[in-house]
Formats: C-alpha cells, sequence, structure tokens
C-alpha cells in the first residue's frame, strides 16, 4: 500500500518536468510570503526558470528530509508541495504543506497533511511534529488547528511583511494526540 | 574594544583552548543536548574543527571562549549562529560546573547581549534550551528574555522527555532594561 495515496491527492518526488507546473502556483502572488521555500530562494519574488529547475533540484536532497509534489488522483496535475524535516532530531520532525490558491478550502490540504502525519509517525520515531505560520497567514494557522495541531507560542520578528516585523506561531502534535484522532491510518 | 564584562571577557577560540573544549563537550552536564551525544569528542577533531574555519567578513556564526577577567582561567565558551544581519541572532552559552553560580554566566551573557544589540543592531536575540535545562532558563531570565515556543515532548535526555523551548528578547526590551543604554538604531519599519 502506498502511504502517500489518499483519495484525492498523492505525493510524490518532483521530476525535472515539473518545472512549469511549480512555476505556475508558486508565483501567484497570493502565495508570496508563505511559499515554505528553502533559504535560498526568494520567499515573494516569482520564481524564474533557473530558480524553479534548482528549487527541484533542492527538493530531490533526502537527506533526512522529504519534499513532494501534491499531485490530484484525478488528473496527476500538481496543486502544491509538501515537507518534513527532522535533521535536528528524529524525534521532534516539522512539516510544512502549500497549496496552490486556486485549489485551496476543497480539503486537499487537510488530506496532504494527514498523508505527511501519517508517514510520519508510522516510519519516524517521532514524538512531537511541529509546524509554523507567519501571524499575518492566520488561514495557515486556522488550518493547522483545525487538523488537531495545538498553538505551541511565537518567535517573535522573524521577518518583515508589508511593512511591519511579524512574528511565527508555532504548532504542535504529540505521538498520543494523533493516536487519537479518529480516521489516522496507524502502519500498513 | 574587547568583549569585557565585569568578571570575564569573551575573546576568540584559539588552539591552546583546544583541550578545554573537548572536556566540556564530554561533560553530560555542559553538553546541553543528547543528540550530540556520545561524549567521545576527540582533540584531533576539535583542530579539524579550528583549523577549518575560514576567513570571512560576512560570517553568520561567531565562537568565543569566555575568560576571567583576573587570572585569565577558561571557564566556559560562547557562541552564535544563524546572524540574519540587523534583525536576529541565535546564541549559546556554556559554563563548566565549577564557576556556575557566581555570575559569570549572567556576565558573558550580558556581554553577548550588548553586542548583538550595540554592535550588530539586532532586533530580537533567541536561545534554544529545553525544560530539562533550568539553569539556562533561569539565567535567560535574569537577562530578560522569556519563552516564546514550547514544543511539547520535544527533547530526550536522562531518560526523560522535555520541552524544546526558544526565549526571545526585542531590542527595546534590552534597552528598557538598560537605561544607561540609548537605542540609535533606525525604527525599523515605521510604525
Amino acid at each position: 500500500m502506498n502511504p502517500f495515496a489518499g483519495k484525492r491527492v498523492e505525493l510524490r518526488l518532483f521530476e525535472p518536468q515539473d518545472l512549469d507546473s511549480v512555476r505556475a502556483y508558486l508565483n501567484q502572488s497570493d502565495l508570496a510570503g508563505r511559499r515554505y521555500l528553502p533559504r535560498k530562494f526568494p520567499p515573494d519574488l516569482p520564481l524564474t526558470e533557473k530558480m524553479a529547475a534548482d528549487l527541484i533540484e533542492k527538493w530531490g536532497e533526502l537527506d533526512r528530509q522529504i519534499h513532494l509534489a501534491v499531485v490530484t488522483r484525478e488528473n496527476g496535475a500538481i496543486v502544491g508541495h509538501a515537507g518534513a524535516f527532522w535533521g535536528w532530531d528524529p524525534l521532534c520532525p516539522e512539516v510544512q504543506v502549500v497549496i496552490d490558491p486556486e485549489r485551496q478550502r476543497r480539503g486537499l490540504g487537510r488530506e496532504t497533511l494527514r498523508l505527511l502525519v501519517d508517514w510520519i509517525f508510522n516510519s519516524l520515531p517521532a514524538n512531537s511534529i511541529s509546524a509554523e505560520a507567519a501571524d499575518w497567514n492566520q488561514a495557515g494557522s486556522d488550518f493547522l488547528l483545525q487538523q488537531g495541531f495545538q498553538p505551541a507560542g511565537r518567535d517573535r520578528r522573524r521577518g518583515i511583511h508589508r511593512g511591519e516585523f511579524y512574528d511565527l506561531i508555532g504548532f504542535d502534535l504529540l505521538r498520543s494526540e494523533w493516536q487519537q484522532t479518529p480516521g489516522h491510518s496507524h502502519g500498513a | 574594544m574587547a568583549l569585557k564584562g565585569t568578571v570575564v571577557r569573551l575573546r576568540e577560540e584559539r588552539e591552546t583552548d583546544l583541550p578545554f573544549l573537548v572536556g566540556m563537550r564530554n561533560d553530560l552536564e555542559t553538553q546541553a543536548w543528547s543528540k550530540s551525544l556520545p561524549p567521545d569528542f576527540t582533540l584531533p577533531m576539535y583542530r579539524q574543527r579550528f583549523s577549518e574555519r575560514a576567513f570571512s567578513f560576512d560570517r553568520q556564526e561567531g565562537r568565543f571562549m569566555v575568560e576571567t577577567l583576573e587570572g585569565q582561567e577558561l571557564v566556559g565558551y560562547a557562541g552564535f549562529y544563524g546572524l540574519e544581519p540587523r534583525l536576529s541572532v541565535i546564541y549559546g552559552l556554556a559554563i563548566a560546573g565549577r564557576f556556575q553560580e557566581r555570575g559569570i554566566g549572567l556576565d558573558a551573557q550580558e556581554i553577548l547581549l550588548r553586542f548583538f544589540f550595540e554592535e550588530l543592531g539586532l532586533q530580537v536575540v533567541r536561545i534554544f534550551t529545553h525544560s530539562g535545562n533550568p539553569a539556562m532558563v533561569r539565567l535567560a531570565e535574569k537577562s530578560g528574555l522569556r519563552i516564546g515556543i514550547r514544543y511539547r515532548q520535544a527533547v530526550f535526555q536522562k531518560g526523560r522527555l522535555f520541552d524544546n523551548l526558544t526565549m526571545d528578547i526585542l531590542r527595546e526590551e534590552y534597552y528598557a532594561r538598560h537605561p544607561e543604554l540609548r537605542d540609535h538604531f533606525p525604527s525599523l519599519p515605521a510604525p
């Protein structure tokens, strides 16, 4: 059974031919500042073709991290990306989910996060998964809360957004909480 | 001007300091994070780290030895990393067991904070620690840092789970605690 296959979306590694699709959703202005890209990439500037190619190559690095394309099962279209990192300690991985703004509010992010969290708790010795959202990204915070993540506090002044300092809101989810979630996928 | 406080100063790491650093790293009481175990670090490992440090005017990290003003005795080390110019940094500090509870850590920490705010012009300074290290939490609180994020049960050490903590202090909070200093850094961005 493919642990990354849901009812409506599937998660898979990126391929070089995904370049145009990646640029198409990441360059939407609605995603500026909340694309969750590696540090060497600008948080809000449109990505050039070269940048997108570099990004796909970077996302291919699998050393204690995983970056996956979110594709629809209906037609295989890329609708976002999801990542998990456990470079510091596999006890406490961090997750990220980004969905194309035009495809949001349809349950795709929820299913993506569920697949990722299930995979982490079924594959890693993780006890506490963290996630974060900028304080101006209320939809991001609401999304994490709806998926059972608990507020963990804030990192103040993590950057500047539209002329103001912003904080990052932290969230976490314990293995014990995940085990009590209805419908969580335990093992295979 | 050296990074000098009332009882200690922070100075650059020297090759002769390496045995002291190996000892600190291999002491379970001062290495802080169990993920860096086992405590079998060697002098050659530290020599390699020392010799591979490259010259740059654009560094995002710094490493200092903590040395007493009187007697020039090594008592610990301090460092920072993840420097985002004019914005933020994360620091770390370790004082050898026999020198703890003497105000040395607080002096070293205040030297660092003054350097970060007065010289580097940062907006916020952070430290990562965990709930199993109450001495570090207390020390940070003495300089005005407060817990910003608490990730539950994310650290395992000494047979127990602890919460991973991020503590921070903003620029204006630091200056409010130090009326002897005036903040001349331009307000960024405009309110």
